[in-house]
């Protein structure tokens, strides 16, 4: 025990600099933190319990609030590095469903709080591949805070945003279609002017999102 | 959504009608496609037989209830008439989605009519 201790210790000193970098009051510092985490963490081995470990235990707090850092740039780093942790699978469930939720606070108003189309794309694919990797049926709390941010965000200007929105809703559709109904006329609102978008591909993945069932 | 409620069907003839309409004549062979696989699926649905069923197997039994239930549903008669539509597509790829259930469409069609002329017969 004391052995697996210490070699976490080790581990997580090796990245503590940076892990507090992100928390910076200076911008600079903020963004090479994150870029270094980014850059130097083993993302790849998904079977690293050390790295596990500390996702949980420290870099989750200090990416969260960089999700609406003022800094473009750092809430890319942010992202990206959200992207590593969840296509890696290092979050169980109820860690998962919190990052959705934060995640999806950024869509869900008008304006959109993530101003940066390219970001709110990133966005939707992390919940989408979180959505996927999620072990458990996903509960209807968290299907209507998706469905919310997903209605406002099928609304972008931005194509791919669009895209991304229509594979989301389809998903929500097969793993909690009940929870559509509170939704469905705002959201058939929206797939009613997306059906007559100028490019054939997003009226096409807006068909395919089985609203009725 | 479940499409067996009240507020499916004021839905149904205020945003939905309208909307499938125009997606039947939509100018992109891909979204006919589509469209066809939708409707396939959902007038599946409303007697819960899943789509692939139908392809696998032909025409499912549907029992006489169920028909009943599904006669006054003027959506569902609707929906049929827009696959029946679809099955004589010009595009292949659009005729070939909605003539996979179209035996099972026919069915019911069969099924629907006799029931009126029944109907009709006794009033």
């Amino acid at each position: 025990m004391n052995d697996s201790n210490g070699e976490f210790e080790s581990f997580r000193t090796n990245f503590l600099r940076d892990i507090n970098r992100v928390s910076d009051n200076d911008r600079n510092s903020r963004k090479r933190g994150l870029q270094k985490l980014l850059d130097e963490l083993p993302w790849n081995d998904k079977n690293n319990n050390l790295l596990k470990q500390l996702i949980l235990s420290d870099i989750l707090s200090a990416l969260y609030p960089r999700i609406s850092d003022p800094v473009e740039k750092c809430r890319e780093l942010c992202l990206k590095c959200f992207y590593k942790v969840v296509s890696g699978n290092f979050l169980p469930v109820p860690v998962a469903e919190e990052a959705i939720t934060c995640l999806c606070a950024r869509l869900d108003d008008i304006p959109y709080p993530e101003q940066v189309e390219e970001l709110r794309l990133q966005i939707l694919q992390i919940i989408l591949i979180t959505l996927q990797k999620l072990s458990q049926p996903i509960t209807p709390t968290l299907a209507n805070k998706v469905l919310s941010a997903v209605g406002k965000s099928s609304m972008d200007p931005f194509p791919s945003v669009k895209k991304e929105s229509a594979e989301i809703l389809s998903l929500i559709c097969r793993l909690c279609p009940s929870s559509i109904r509170f939704h469905f006329k705002s959201l058939l609102k929206v797939f009613t002017l997306n059906c007559s978008h100028q490019h054939s591909k997003i009226r096409t993945t807006t068909i395919k999102v089985k609203l009725i069932y | 959504m479940k499409w067996v409620s009240e507020e499916f069907e004021s839905l149904f003839k205020d945003h939905l009608q309208a909307l499938l309409l125009k997606l039947i004549n939509d100018q992109a062979s891909s979204c006919r496609s589509e469209l066809a696989v939708l409707l396939g699926s959902t007038v599946c649905s409303r007697f819960s037989i899943h789509r692939q069923m139908v392809e696998d197997f032909g025409t499912s039994s549907i029992s006489t209830t169920e028909i009943s239930n599904a006669t006054d549903s003027p959506e569902l008669l609707f929906m049929i008439s827009l696959l029946l539509k679809l099955a004589a597509d010009p595009a292949p790829e659009v005729a070939e989605q909605a003539r996979k259930v179209r035996g099972f469409v026919q069915t019911l069609v069969r099924r629907l009519f006799s029931k009126y002329i029944l109907r009709f017969a006794r009033t």
